[in-house]
């Protein structure tokens, strides 16, 4: 009977020991788990922030290249190009086309006063997409061929990612992942020139409230309006003004072919100094002249 | 008689063995536990160099929109660079030098000539535009450039003109200032060290650099009104030590978590607002030093934020007439 009852001791024994090994094991993982999800869910704030920064960007290369590009009248058969937001040619409001006509109605973004929005969802196919698989062309050893047919280039390459060329010109813009997009922007045009800019992080699509949702018809995407406001609730946004400007630099360099001549160069074209090379050194959308960050969201963004 | 009851017990050998093998489970379990302290400690010294890390990017970025580190407004003990001639000085501008750069109005273009400035025998070009012309828009821009290089320096003259602009014009007496074509052995310049033609800011910033910093030894050393070469050499005429700190000195430390304990992990972080290389840079280098393992994470980054004619705008500091 004691030996029985030692043997049971010792189990109990084991028992304790293993369970409270198991609990340590267990409040450590919780611990650590937790630990883990604190420091994810602090790090969300900062990486909408950099989202949002990142959409900064590209409202911004959204106003520059739009102050010249993305422009359609569509009883013409060319894609209008303008001459800025401030027009070049005389100061007015654009855009405008060669002849001085407005390239955009009224009652919506290009007009003062009225913003765009511009969700940035990955695209299924980007328009002109190119495939990474690298495409080999291999010489034809065979002296028989003309050598046109020995070198090959029987593929294309690079190679597109869409079958048809109609494809490979509109792409495929639907969101590639679930939900959409994750980061937006909105360029409000508050004067001719001077742009404020909301950049998003988050799952509203860049709406600005649910009567703007409502009029957009997207009432379906979000399911209610207490279920969209949570998501903005969720949302990082940050607001910037800034002010467009037509200029662009590198004009003193490539007006002349050398210094201390005359000689002129042709704008855009080769540098004899051979160094025109230089990445971004000239383009043809403007620069900003201001760009400052609003503590708060302003009236009209 | 009764026979003798069985001895309960344990033989020497039972009592060895089992002490042995529970001075191994002790120590087993002690050892375990012992790493599973190191580890939640090691989980929570990783959590807060983590922490830091993230609070180091989040007060970089928000000094870097907002200039506060140069600059709190409301609070004069901390406009650190107000005085006249430093970039966040008040700005008064001359009637005709207001701030609206339509590039299609007459008053905002540069007449000059384009290849070499300031020799006579190319004609007088001043006849057509400079600082007294008779007529408000031919000495526009010049009174305007003069009125930004004063007042603000050349960081803000950087900022303030738009890409296009050519950093030149004409004085009184028909000659370009020597403060606008002046080449290395005249530091305190904003022209280009290739000669003197006039340049726009990409061509002076191709190998020059401009910088703003609360560094007293640099703000004693006018650093506003200085021009630095990229490659670190700043040539004849400079102070020795510029030789030394240069543009790469030109970095403001923010004031992060000073009351840390002493075993947390070290945060630093540098703010740099500079133009080079055909760009303005708003840059920022964080730093997490562990005062336990000496490791050190440092993180470096550039972002698009408000230029300092934003801050300026913030803060109500430009008063310019109507255009």
């Amino acid at each position: 009977m004691s030996a029985i009852l030692n043997r049971a001791g010792r189990r109990g024994t084991v028992l304790i020991l293993v369970a409270g090994m198991s609990a340590v094991l267990a409040a450590m993982t919780v611990a650590f788990l937790t630990r883990m999800r604190s420091d994810v869910s602090e790090s969300q704030r900062l990486l909408q922030e950099i989202q949002a920064r990142c959409a900064l960007s590209a409202a911004l290369m959204y106003v520059a290249e739009t102050a010249r590009l993305g422009w359609d009248d569509p009883a013409t058969a060319v894609k209008e190009e303008a001459f800025g937001w401030i027009d070049v040619r005389d100061g007015t409001p654009g855009p405008k086309d060669q002849a001085g006509r407005p390239l955009a109605p009224g009652g919506a973004f290009p007009a003062i006063g009225y913003a765009a929005r511009c969700p940035m969802h990955v695209m299924r196919r980007p328009p002109f997409a190119i495939s990474l698989a690298v495409t080999a062309n291999p010489m034809i050893a065979d002296p028989s061929k003309t050598w046109a047919e020995i070198l090959g280039n029987t593929r294309t390459d690079p190679d597109p990612v869409a079958a048809t060329l109609a494809g490979f010109s509109t792409g495929d813009a639907g969101p590639r992942f679930p939900g959409g997009a994750r980061t937006w922007f909105r360029v409000h045009r508050e004067t001719p020139a001077t742009f404020v800019l909301a950049c998003g992080a988050g799952m509203s699509l860049g709406y600005r409230d649910w009567t703007e949702v409502a009029l957009a018809g997207d009432d379906a995407v979000f399911g209610t309006r207490a279920a969209f406001e949570e998501l903005r609730r969720d949302e990082a946004i940050l607001w910037f003004r800034a002010e467009w400007n037509p200029a662009v630099g590198y004009n003193a360099q490539y007006h002349y072919a050398a210094d201390r001549t005359f000689r002129l160069n042709r704008i855009s074209g080769p540098h004899m100094g051979g160094n025109d090379d230089i990445p971004n050194s000239r383009q043809f959308g403007g620069t900003f002249t201001v760009i400052e960050r609003l503590r708060d969201a302003p009236p009209a963004w | 008689m009764t026979s003798p009851s069985p001895r309960h017990g344990f033989t020497m050998i039972e009592v060895l063995i089992a002490v042995a093998l529970g001075l191994t489970l002790c120590a087993s379990v002690a050892a375990a536990l012992r790493i599973c302290s190191q580890s939640v400690a090691m989980v929570n010294r990783l959590s807060l160099e983590n922490a830091m890390m993230r609070s180091g990017v989040a007060a970089a970025l928000h000094d870097l929109d907002f200039w506060e580190s140069y600059d709190v407004p409301g609070d004069p003990t901390r406009q650190l660079l107000d005085a006249p001639g430093e970039p966040f000085a008040a700005l008064t501008l001359p009637a005709e030098a207001h701030l609206d750069f339509d590039q299609s109005d007459g008053q905002n273009w540069w007449r000059g000539l384009g290849c070499t400035m300031n020799r006579a025998e190319y004609g007088r070009y001043a006849a057509f535009a400079r600082i007294d012309h008779p007529l408000a828009e031919r000495r526009r821009l010049a009174l305007l450039y003069r009125a930004i290089v004063d007042t603000l320096g050349y960081y803000a003259f950087c900022d303030y003109a738009p890409a296009n602009t050519i950093w030149s014009y004409y004085d009184a007496s028909g000659v370009v200032p020597i403060e606008f074509i002046a080449s290395s052995a005249a530091p305190k310049n904003l022209g280009w060290d290739c000669g003197d033609s006039p340049g726009d800011l990409l061509m002076v910033l191709d190998g020059g650099a401009f910088a703003l910093t609360r560094d007293p030894w640099y703000r004693a050393n006018a650093v506003s009104h200085r021009q630095f070469f990229l490659w670190g050499a700043t040539g004849a005429g400079w102070p020795a030590e510029w030789q030394h700190r240069g543009l790469h000195g030109c970095a403001d430390r923010l004031a992060t978590m000073p009351a840390r304990p002493a075993h947390w992990p070290e945060l630093a972080v540098l703010i740099r607002h500079f133009t080079g290389a055909y760009r303005q840079w708003h840059t920022a280098t964080v730093t997490v030093a562990s005062p336990i393992t000496g490791l050190r994470q440092k993180l470096h980054l550039a972002t698009t934020s408000t230029t300092l004619r934003g801050a300026r705008r913030m803060r109500g500091l430009d008063r310019e007439p109507p255009p």
